[in-house]
This record gives C-alpha cells, structure tokens and sequence, in this order.
C-alpha cells in the first residue's frame, strides 16, 4: 500500500527538484501539485521514500516525472464563449496593426494555439501574425509542433468551434491518418513552438496579445503576481491580455494597470497610463 | 517402375548411338588417314615416275645425241636436266617420314646423280671416233641407268606394297566398322523395341487406372453433392453464428441475422420477430422486402405468424398463392410460394420467430439449416436483448459519471480560487481593521483641531475688533498729536535755518554745512511727519473736503507755473494737454487734487532724467476726467506697481537716498483720490518711465467713505448653464463660422463698443470670437462651444458676471477654461484663484495686449496640436472629425490633405503630433514622413496609416520615421484615438518627471569606440534600446530580425567584431544561428553574446554549447553588458 505524501515531504521534494535540476515548483499551488505527484507515484509504481534518491540519481526519472507533473489538459476552442469573444472584441482592434505578435504561453499540445490560428485565419489576420507558443515541458512542443492530435476527440472539437461561432467546414483544417489527425500546416507556419519557463524566465518580446489560459491555477499567489507582471512587460502599449476563466487578476499588484474587456471570459487591455 | 525402365532403356539407346556414331567416326578418320596415306603414296610413285622419266628423257636425249652426234637430240635432256634435281629433293621430301623409303630415294639420288656426272662428264663436243667409246659410255649409262631403274623399282614396290598393306588395313578396317555398326544397330533397335513395349504396357496400364479413377470419381460425386449440402448448411450456421456477434444491439443484432440468412438463402422476403413476454406480442425488429403496411406487432396465435410462433419445431406453409403476395415487385417475376417459420426458442421460452419466403424447392435445405441454428440464434437474441438492456443502464451510469467527474474538477478549481479569496480577504480584513483604527484616531484628532481652529478664529475676531478700535485710536491720536510733534519741530527748523544763513558770518564753514544739514534734516522730518499725519487724518475720514467747481484750465495752470522752473533747472521737457473741445470743470476738492496732482508731477520730475519728459494730460474720457502724469524716467517694474502704494514703501528700498522723498506721498494720493470719487491707475514698464492716470468723475455725488470690505456675495445657488437661450444679434461674431477643433474665444459684454474692439483685437490676433451680451448667454455659449479662454465683464444683465464666473468654476467640464475679467468694477469680491486675469476699465491698450498675451501663452502651453495628413482619404476626414470632437478642450487640430500642405503647416506652427495617410507605395509613404521628420520638430509624434499588408522589412523602414503604424480597418478610429491619449499622456509624463534616460554610469572610457556589432534580435523594444545604448559608446550597430538574416548580414558586413544574439526568434533560433557561426572557420573565434530571457540552470550551458562566448539574461543590466563586451572586445 502506498504511503501518503505529506505536506512536508512535498515541499522537501520541491526544494530537492529547485536545487538539484534548476526547476522551480516551489510556489505552486500546493493541492493541485500534491494530486500530480501522489497520481505519478501510482503511475510510475514509486513510494514516496524513495522518490529523493530517484530524483537526486536518475536524471531520466526526472524527466519522466517531469512531464507527468507540467502536463497540461487541453482541447481545441476550449471555453468557446472566449473564442467567440475574442472575435468579436479583440481582433478588430488587432485588425488596426500592420504587424501582429501574440505569446501563448504554457501552450500545452497546442491544441489551443491551432485554435488561435483557425480564428485569425477567418478574420484574415493570420498572414501577418507571429505566435510565439511556448510551454515549460519540451515533449508538449515537441508535439504541438508536429501538429497531432487524437482523432477520437475531432467531434467535440468540431462541437466546439460550432459553438464558438465558427461556420467553416472544420474538417477543412485538418487531415486525418489512421488513428490521430494533423492539423493543416498553413496554419501553423507562422508559429513558433520554443520552450520557456514561466516562473524563472524573463520577458523576450513585445506582444499585441498575451494569451495563458488555465496555467496559473497551479500557481500560489505569489507565483501568479510575478507570472502576471512578467505578461505586464511584455505587452505593447494597449495590449491585451486573457486568461482562463476560472483565473483573475486578483493577485496582481499592477491590478489598475489593467481595464477589464470582458469580465466572464476574462480579456484585460493595459490601460493608456498603464 | 516402368519410368525407370524406360530411362534405362533411353540411356542405353543413347550410349550406343554415341558409340555407334564413334565408331563409324574414328573408322571414317581412319580412311581419311588411308586416303592420304593413298595419295601420299601416289604421289610418290607419280613423282618416282617422274623422276624416272626425267632421267629417261635424258638418256633418250644422250643417246641420241651419241647416236647422231646433233645436238638437237640433246633437247630433252637439256629441257629435264634443270629439272632433275629439284624432281629428286622433291622425291627426298615427300618420303622423308618413311625411313627406309627415304633410305632407298637416297639411293636413287645417287643414282641419278652418277648417271648425272657421267653425262655431264662427257663432252659434248666430243667426236667420237668409234663406236666403242660410244658403246662404253652408253653401257656405263645403261648400268647406272639401271641402277637407277631398279631403285625406281625399289621405290615403286615399296610404296605399293605399303600401299596394299594399307589397302588390306583399310578394308579390315571398314569391315569392322560395318560389324561394329550393324552390332550397334541391332542392338539399338532391340532397345527400341522393348521401349516400345514397355511404353505400351504403360499405356494400358494407365487406361485401367483411368477407368477405375472414373468409377471412384463417380462415387465421390455423390459424397460430394451431400457434403455440399451439408457444408452448406454448416457455412450458412457458421455466417450466421457469426452474425449473432459483434453487434450492438438487439435491432442490429436481428438485422444481421435476416441479412445473412435472406443473403445465403437468397429468400425474396423474411421477417424477424422478437418476443416481449411482458405483452405477449411479437414485434417486427427488421424485415426485409416486406411492404410498408406490415403489421409492427402480432399476438401470438394470431394468422399463420402467430400460429407458427407456438410452435416448437420449424413450420413450412406450402403452395401459397401468387395473390398472397403483397410484396411488389418491379419485373413481376414469379412469386415463391413457400412460407417458412423458425420460432426461437430457449430453455422453454419462447424469444422470436424468423418467417421467410422462398421457393418450394430450396425449401428442403432450408430447414434443415433453420433447424440447425435456431438455437444459437435465441442465445443470440436473449443476449443481444440482455446487452441492450445492460448497455442503456450502461449509457446512463457513464453519463453521471462523467458529469460528476466535470463537477468535481469544477469544484476542485472553484475550491481553490475560493480559498485563495479567502485568503485574500483575510488580509484585506485585517488592513481594514488597521486603516480603521487610524482613521479612528485622525477622527479624534480632527476634532480636537478643529476645536483649537475654533477658538483662535474666535480669539482672531476680538483681535480684529480689538485692532480696529485701536487703529482708529491711532489715527485719532496721530491726528491730535500734529500740534504736538510739530511745535517743537518747528523751533528746530527755524533755528536751524537761521543758523544756516551765518548772517554773521562767525561759523566756520564746516560749522555752516552743519547747519545747512540740520535744517534740511529737520525739514524732511517735518515733511515725513506731515505726510503721516495727513495719511492717518486722511484714512481717519478726518479730512474735510470741500466740494466745488474747479475748471480744468485753473489746475492746468496752476500747476504749470509751479514746475515750469523745476522743469527747466533739470532740462526736462515739460508739457501740458488740456481736452481740446469743451471747457470742463471738475467738481472737488481743489485744494487736494492739486496735492495730488503736485505729488505725481514732483514724483514723475524726481524719476526722469535730464533730457527726459514729463507730460501732464487731461482728457475726456465718457463721463470722467482723466488726468495723467506721464514721463520717461526709470519706470516701476510690474511686480512693484502694488507695492508702491503702500505705505512706506518705495520701488527700491534704496529710492529715497537716491530721489528723496518720503514714500508716503502715493499712498495719500490713492487714498485722497478714492476720498474724491475717483480712481488711480498706473502704467508703467522698468526703464520705460511711467504714467499715473486719475479717473475723477466730472459729475460727482458725495465723496466715497470707504467701506469695510469683509462681506463676501455668497451665492446659494450655484446658477445652471441654460439648455438654449435667445442668441445675440448685435454684435456680429465668428460663431457660424467655426470648425470642429478650432479655438475660439468667448467674450461676455454688454457695452457694445467695448465688446467690440476686445473682439477686433481679438481677431487681430488670430482668433476667433463669440460674442454674448448676457450672463445666461454667457454660460450657454461656454458649454457649446467649449472656448478657449473667456473674456467676462462683472457687470452684466440677466445674470451677474460673478454669478456666472461662480457656475463655470463649479461645472466640471467648464472650470479648465481661463477666465479674463475686465470690469469696470471693483478687485473685490473676487478670489484670485478664481480668474486667469483681471483689467479694470477703462483699460489702456497695452492692458488688452496683456490680457491676450496671457490667453496666447496659455494656450500654448495648453493645448497640444495635432496634424492630420489625409492624402485623400476618406477616412481619415471622419476620424479627425471625431478625434477634434473628442478632444476639443486639450487639442488643435489641423487637417491638411497633401504632403506640400503638411511641409507648409510645420514651417509655420508647431506641431507635436502627426497623423500621416500612406498609400500603396511603400517608397512614396516612407518618402512623405522621412520629409515629415525632417521638417517637424525633434520629439514630434508621427503615427502612420495605411490600408495594404506591410512586411517585417517594410515595417522596419517605416519605423524609421513613424513611431507607430495603424491599419485603416473598422476599428481604426479607436485605434487611433488610444494612440493621441498615449501620445499625450507620455507627454504629461514627461513634462511631471521628465526621465533622465539611463544614461550608463561606468567609468568613461574608449575602448569600444569604432567597434561594429551585430545585434539579432525580434523585440524591438530591445533593439532600439540597446542601439542607442551602443552608438553612445561609438560604435555602429547593425540589426537583423532573426538568425537567418544575422547569418546574412554577417555575410554582407566584414568586420563584425562582436555579435549579440538573442534566443527565442522566428525562422532560425539564436542556438542554430550560433552552431552555424562557428562551423565558419573565419567566425570560429567571433566574439557572440546570448541574449536570453531564459534564466534557468542549464540554459546557461546549452547557449555555450551552441556556440556562444558568453551570456547575459535578459531585461538586460546597460552597464554589465557593456563591462562584458568590453571583456570580449579587449582581445
């Protein structure tokens, strides 16, 4: 029978992954770290005794319970209230810039970045948009660069670029192959896939849109408040940024910077004195 | 065993005809060989012969020739001699290979050659005597002749003995050959024979397996024909077994099933029926060909269906009749005429029936696989039944499980943000409770203030009282003290100047000059305490005035003759205006005006210079005299022009030891002339000498008192700016004629002339004006055209001016706009802060210029202006209607439509924004605002607009000269409004804290100067950044967008010393453009610098890896990067 993982062998577990790999959890949020842990010990047949001599000794275990901790549940047009939102309230503002860049960060298999794509690619904005989709784990980009996805989730895909307004045929932008789909290379030659680590990087670009989409409900406050600037410094003056729905800028301290777009579906503009 | 048979026989018959065909082919070599040997041998004998003749020719030829003794008989010998003895070494070689051949040839030759020499040793020429020579020498011929001959002989039986001898071999030879052969063939043809044989037998053998093959092949026929049918049946159970699997449903389940029956058995129809215990009916699950009109549900014992079904055993329904058949068909081809019904039952429950329609003949068969399957097909159906039932209990259960799954994820989330809020408001809580306790106590405090406030106001007030009794004891006292002080000064005076005369002539003149200093001493005093008696009589209403009529001239002269001496001893021009029409008379005191008078002039001839002028005027001026004493002397400087009115003071402090004078002299004029009723201006610029205008009323009501100014006009109510008012008609104006975002100034007078020359004035400036005549008019005019300024008279109908000040200042949107009073009234009662400016009438013209240089400057500083280049487009027009209608109380806004306009505006006017249309032609629109950027100032903003898709390198030449760039789309008017707001907000920014750029702060020294840096970046914030940065420091910067560009413009540009790369760029990362760097040899040892916005541990190490000598993190430190390039440069 498994041992439990206490509170405080996580957190000696935490210190021990910052000071050995360089990967910071230390202010994640505590609950939800503790379920991934306790669900990859089960996963991985581990008992938690053992896990510091597999972290400290076995830089492939490492990695494997790496993955397994920053992976990501993602669909295509998930929420697609905001989807259609961002049609409706964003993008013909972008329409205004000659050039546009958006960040997506902690984009995950990249299933929400292809979504992204679909969208400006209906409002004729992709041809002069770069994405920059980033994630901290490097197997998520891997594959959110080749553009895979499973093929038994197509229908509700399709379900919900319906309901996000979307009036294309959606099997328009993908292929389908034995047992996975791939979605159209036209849409994702503007996107650059690289890795990036949200709680220890730093800002690297000027964006008109800053897009992180349910990350930051596995952060602490703390976490969230330096994530959150970090996005403050990399938007263009009057950018705009959203995030999940069920995430705020409560825990900002540049809060005021921010005007509020859409409250549900939580799009935020910097403000001109922001 | 006969194939063996025959192979041997084959081989045997081959081998023979091989030794057959040997044989005859080494006895044919042979005869060959016999042949030649023949001939061999002939020719031999033929050449013997010949040689033999040879030599016979010869001796015939001797002979005769011996006979006769002519030579002619000696031509055959002489035609074969030549030939002899080539003949000979012919015969030698043709029989060199027989040895004794050869023996006996050589013996020949011999011979010949004997017989040869002796001829040869005969003279020809020889005459025979006799006979017996002759006779010896044709005997020595013949013997050797016949030597000669019997070696021929020799030869000759030699060859033909050998030639007999091969004859005999030969025919031996052949005669063995012709038994060989004929052996040979028999034997042959005995093998052939018994092949043939064999092959016979075979044949026959065959022939009797054949028909023995037929015969069992008949028999399997039959056991054929009854596995076919039961195979067939077997399949049909199997296909059909194997449609009772791998369905989903009970539907499905019976669909498959009739398919793959109806499929095999090729039915025309059929029909499956579950059974439903619960209502005893039997429901049609799928049919095939049936009509539409086919019953859904049948009881049992219903028609032949249901009858059938009751049955435990399959039922066959014959001879149906065609009109049975409802089925339709379009080819009308024969109908079966067989029913056949296969209830299905289980464990003695009944669960279906299947009834199917065929032909009469396959009916047999069909039975027989009905029977066999009709149990595995109810197993089928009760579970196909069992599933359906499990799978919607099933469908049912995942479904909540799915739903209870999402909501507890939900729950999970909404948990957590909850109890982050909780937390949240737990600290907000407690700073609450803290921000609540302070406020407590700066309540208590307060209160405790005010407390204190109150009581010195109230102790104020009695000192107020207090002061005000005891000034007036003052002045009482000063006045009555006059006697007092000037009695025992008078004696000073008086003794003092009779010792200044040393009529005696006894004094020293040191002595003198004493005297002359006491005296005059003692005068000033005297003076000095005249004046303040005078000023405190004065200020004490003690002052009597005495009211008549006093003709201007009388004063005019009056005061000529008492300055025209003054005038002349100091060489100052001095003159006197009277009015020119009319002879007024003012009605006063004359006695104090000319005090006053006399006190300006002795002032104005105390300040001007010699050379200078002073000139004393009066003029008419509507109801009152003015009289001004003008001169050109030192003048008073604006910010002293208050102070000299006061009491002791002067407009130096140093003025009176230069000038003299008391510096009360001001202060009672001012106050004696308020005591007359009128009023005391002053004009005047340092340098610029002076003039003191008194306004007295020609007409004159009783002299003002002075009034206790405390009371303020509160005004309840705070009046409301009227929605729509009857506008003025008088005095024409420019308020139809402005255009949105133009600036206008609105002018509230109700003397028409005087409104009219502020508004002359005004345009002479260059503005545009509105003009009201009432105070409720006023305010109207304020809210809908938002002026500029406002030019308000205080005395005004309908509403007061002060009320109408009082509602601007309290109205949100109208208290920016500066007010100018000009008014014929009184400071008072007016706050200071209230109003920009304040002239009291009449006013002078540079009191005017004044009060709109003020306006002027405000605005300027303001108003921002902002220019709009429409190059034609339509939307630009719309969008600078909306942005000046926005924007109407902080912008100008000017619209131009082309590039020569533009250049124009900006040559005549300071512009600091600029909104500029491109069009399509990317080097004409970068042309238009490189000529923009040139022309306008240094920190104009230039924002560009266009319609087309731009790319990075057209984006990177515009941002050359445009600080943004806006794409008309629908939203572009927002768009741009946002970027005027941040536009002006920068510049508020900058005029609050004007931010020092971060200028580096390390030592100053040279060594990067001259350097060449390649920086790859895509931030553009970065790159301008650290491009200013570096060109700080002397070096030439070159840019690229991405790793491939960087590799290009490494390339293009020799002599890079440095390269700073950054990371995360599109096309090629800053990793591979560093791999590639250094697989260059000559860029192996390139100083390149990561930029990198990533921090963590191993990043560090894979920058190296890829390449790069150092790395530094971004935001980037200014001073370490420039300490780091500085390490990378120095080698």
């Amino acid at each position: 029978m498994p041992q439990e993982l206490t509170s405080e062998l996580l957190k000696e577990i935490v210190q021990l992954i910052f000071e050995r790999h360089g990967y910071d959890f230390r202010h994640y949020a505590e609950a939800s770290l503790n379920r991934r842990m306790t669900r990859f010990l089960q996963i991985s047949g581990t008992q938690p005794a053992d896990l510091r001599y597999h972290i400290t000794n076995d830089k492939s275990f490492f990695f494997w319970m790496l993955e397994s901790l920053t992976v990501n549940v993602t669909e295509m047009f998930r929420d697609p209230m905001f989807y259609k939102s961002l049609v409706d309230k964003v993008l013909p503002i972008l329409d205004t810039y000659p050039l546009l860049k958006i960040w997506h960060a902690g984009c995950a298999t990249g299933e929400e970045v292809y979504s992204m794509a679909i969208i400006l690619h209906e409002a004729g904005l992709l041809e002069r948009t770069r994405i920059y989709a980033t994630d901290i784990n490097m197997a998520n980009i891997k594959k959110a660069g080749a553009g895979i996805m499973s093929l038994e989730k197509i229908k509700e895909y399709t379900a919900n670029y319906r309901k996000a307004g979307g009036a294309a045929d959606f099997s328009d932008y993908y292929t389908a192959r034995y047992d996975h789909a791939i979605i159209n290379k036209q849409l994702t030659k503007n996107v650059l896939f690289s890795q990036h680590n949200l709680v220890t990087d730093n800002a690297f670009n000027e964006f008109q849109l800053v897009c992180c989409r349910n990350v930051m409900i596995y952060f602490d406050k703390e976490l969230q408040n330096r994530v959150l600037n970090l996005f403050y410094q990399s938007l263009a003056p009057r950018g705009y940024l959203a995030l999940g729905t069920k995430e705020s800028l409560l825990f900002y301290d540049g809060m005021s910077k921010f005007e509020v777009i859409d409250d549900k579906n939580k799009i935020f503009r910097l403000k001109i004195d922001g | 065993m006969g194939n063996r048979k025959l192979y041997i026989g084959f081989t045997l018959a081959i081998l023979l005809v091989m030794i057959v065909g040997g044989v005859a082919n080494y006895t044919l070599n042979n005869q060959r060989e016999q042949l030649e040997w023949v001939n061999h041998t002939h020719k031999v004998l033929e050449q013997t012969t010949y040689v033999e003749r040879l030599m016979v020719d010869m001796e015939t030829g001797r002979r005769g020739f011996r006979c006769t003794g002519d030579k002619t008989f000696l031509e055959p010998y002489y035609k074969s001699q030549p030939k002899l003895e080539g003949a000979v070494e012919e015969l030698t070689n043709l029989t060199s290979d027989n040895p004794e051949q050869s023996k006996r040839v050589a013996n020949l030759a011999i011979s010949v050659e004997r017989v040869d020499s002796l001829w040869k040793s005969i003279n020809i020429n020889t005459v025979y005597r006799d006979d017996s020579s002759r006779y010896n020498i044709t005997l020595a011929e013949k013997i050797l002749m016949t030597a000669v001959r019997s070696d021929v002989i020799a030869i000759r039986n030699t060859e033909n003995d050998l030639l007999r001898i091969r004859d005999n071999a030969s025919r031996k030879g052949i005669d063995q050959t012709i038994w060989a052969l004929e052996l040979g063939i028999v034997l042959i043809l005995l093998i052939v024979f018994t092949m043939i044989r064999a092959i016979l037998d075979e044949n026959k053998n065959r022939k009797k397996a054949e028909a023995a093959l037929k015969d069992k092949l008949e028999e399997l026929k039959t056991i054929n024909a009854a596995t076919l049918e039961t195979n067939w049946v077997l399949t049909g159970m199997r296909s059909i077994n194997g449609s009772l699997i791998g369905n989903d449903s009970l539907k499905d389940m019976t669909q498959t099933t009739l398919r793959a029956i109806q499929t095999y058995v090729n039915a025309v129809a059929a029909a499956f029926y579950f059974y439903d215990p619960k209502t005893k009916e039997l429901q049609l699950m799928s049919a095939l060909a049936l009509p539409s009109d086919t019953p859904e549900k049948v009881k049992l014992n219903e028609g032949i269906l249901g009858l059938a079904a009751t049955n435990r055993e399959i039922s066959v329904v014959k001879d149906i009749p065609a009109g049975y058949w409802k089925i339709s068909s379009a080819t009308g081809a024969q109908m079966p005429d067989t029913l056949v019904f296969a209830p299905l039952w289980r464990k003695n429950e009944l669960k279906g029936i299947i009834e199917i329609a065929i032909f009469a003949e396959d009916t047999r068969r069909l039975v027989e696989l009905l029977a066999s399957i009709t149990d595995n097909v109810a197993i089928g159906v009760t579970a196909a039944h069992a599933n359906d039932v499990t799978n919607t209990l099933l469908a049912k259960v995942q479904e909540q499980k799915e739903e209870l799954e999402s909501q507890q994820e939900e729950l999970r989330q909404t948990n957590e943000e909850l109890t982050h809020q909780a937390e949240v408001l737990r600290a907000s809580e407690e700073e609450l409770k803290t921000q609540e306790e302070e406020l407590r106590q700066i309540n208590e405090e307060l209160e405790q203030r005010t407390k204190a406030v109150e009581a010195a106001r109230k102790s104020l007030q009695d000192k107020a009282k207090e002061l005000e009794i005891s000034s007036k004891y003052k002045s009482e006292f000063l006045a009555n003290m006059s006697h007092e002080l000037r009695t025992p000064l008078n004696s000073v005076l008086i003794l003092a100047s009779l010792l200044k005369e040393n009529k005696m002539g006894n004094l020293t003149d040191k002595q003198a000059e004493y005297a002359k200093v006491i005296h005059k001493s003692g005068s000033d005093l005297l003076n000095l305490i005249n004046d303040i008696l005078d000023l405190s009589k004065i200020e004490a209403g003690k002052v009597e005035m005495n009211m008549e009529p006093v003709p201007v001239s009388e004063l005019a002269h009056d005061m000529e003759q008492l300055f025209s001496v003054v005038a002349g001893e100091r060489k100052i021009s001095f003159r006197i205006q009277q009015p020119t029409e009319g002879n007024f008379s003012l009605t006063t005191d004359k006695q104090r005006i000319e005090q006053v008078i006399k006190n300006l002039l002795s002032n104005a001839f105390k300040f001007t210079p010699e050379g200078g002028t002073v000139t004393l005027a009066f003029t008419h001026h509507n109801s009152r005299m003015a009289i001004s004493v003008a001169d050109t002397g030192i003048g008073i400087p604006e910010d002293k022009q208050k102070l000299i009115f006061e009491a002791f003071q002067q407009a130096d402090g140093s003025t009176s030891r230069r000038y003299g004078g008391t510096g009360l002299g001001l202060s009672i004029s001012k106050e004696l002339v308020a005591r007359l009723g009128g009023e005391m201006q002053l004009v005047s610029a340092a340098g610029k000498g002076s003039t003191f205008t008194i306004l007295m009323p020609l007409e004159a009501g009783s002299p003002i008192q002075p009034k206790i100014q405390t009371q303020t006009v509160t005004i309840a109510q705070v009046p409301a700016i009227p929605d729509s008012v009857e506008e003025q008609t008088i005095i024409e104006d420019d308020k139809q004629q402005l255009r949105a975002g133009e600036q206008s100034i609105l002018i509230v007078e109700d003397d028409p002339v005087f409104a009219r020359i502020v508004r002359d004035f005004a345009h002479s400036k260059g503005y545009k004006t509105i003009l009201a005549i009432r105070g409720d008019e006023g305010l109207y005019y304020a809210r809908k055209y938002k002026p500029s300024a406002i030019i308000l008279d205080l005395g005004l109908p309908v509403l007061s001016g002060r009320s109408v000040l009082h509602a601007l200042k309290s109205d949100e949107v109208l208290k920016t706009i500066p007010v100018h009073v000009i008014t014929a009234e009184d400071r008072s009662e007016v706050g200071f802060e209230q109003v920009a400016g304040f002239v009291t009438k009449p006013l002078l013209r540079n009191e005017l210029d004044d009060t709109f240089e003020k306006i002027g400057s405000y605005i300027h500083n303001h108003y921002r202006n902002v220019m709009v280049v429409t190059s034609g487009r339509q939307q630009l027009h719309d969008m600078f209607d909306t942005l000046a209608a926005a924007h109407s109380a902080d912008l100008m806004c000017t619209l131009v439509e082309t590039a020569t306009e533009a250049i124009e505006t900006l040559k005549n006017r300071e512009v600091n924004c600029i909104i500029a249309g491109i069009g399509v032609d990317m080097a004409g629109g970068i042309g238009l605002l490189k000529s923009l950027k040139e022309t306008a100032k240094k920190d104009t903003y230039i924002i560009a607009c266009l319609e087309s898709n731009i790319t990075p390198a057209d984006e990177k030449s515009l941002k050359q000269f445009a600080d943004s760039i806006v794409r008309l789309s629908s939203q572009a008017t927002s768009r741009l409004l946002d970027e005027v707001e941040l536009f002006l907000h920068k510049l508020e920014k900058t005029h609050n804290q004007p931010t020092v750029p971060e200028k580096y702060s390390g030592p100053m020294d040279h060594s990067l100067s001259g350097c060449k840096v390649l920086l790859a970046d895509d931030d553009m914030r970065n790159v301008f950044a650290l491009t200013v940065l570096l060109e700080e420091q002397g070096m030439e910067v070159i840019t690229a967008e991405n790793g491939k560009e960087a590799l290009e413009m490494l390339e293009q540009n020799k002599g890079i010393n440095l390269v700073l790369m950054d990371i995360m760029m599109p096309e090629m990362d800053g990793y591979e453009a560093m791999t590639r760097i250094r697989a260059i040899k000559t860029h192996a040892k390139l100083p390149i610098i990561a930029l990198t916005a990533k921090a963590m541990v191993g990043d560090r190490e894979k920058c190296i890896e890829a390449g790069a000598s150092d790395y530094i993190t971004k935001p980037v430190d200014n001073n370490k990067l420039l300490s780091l390039m500085r390490v990378w440069l120095s080698n």
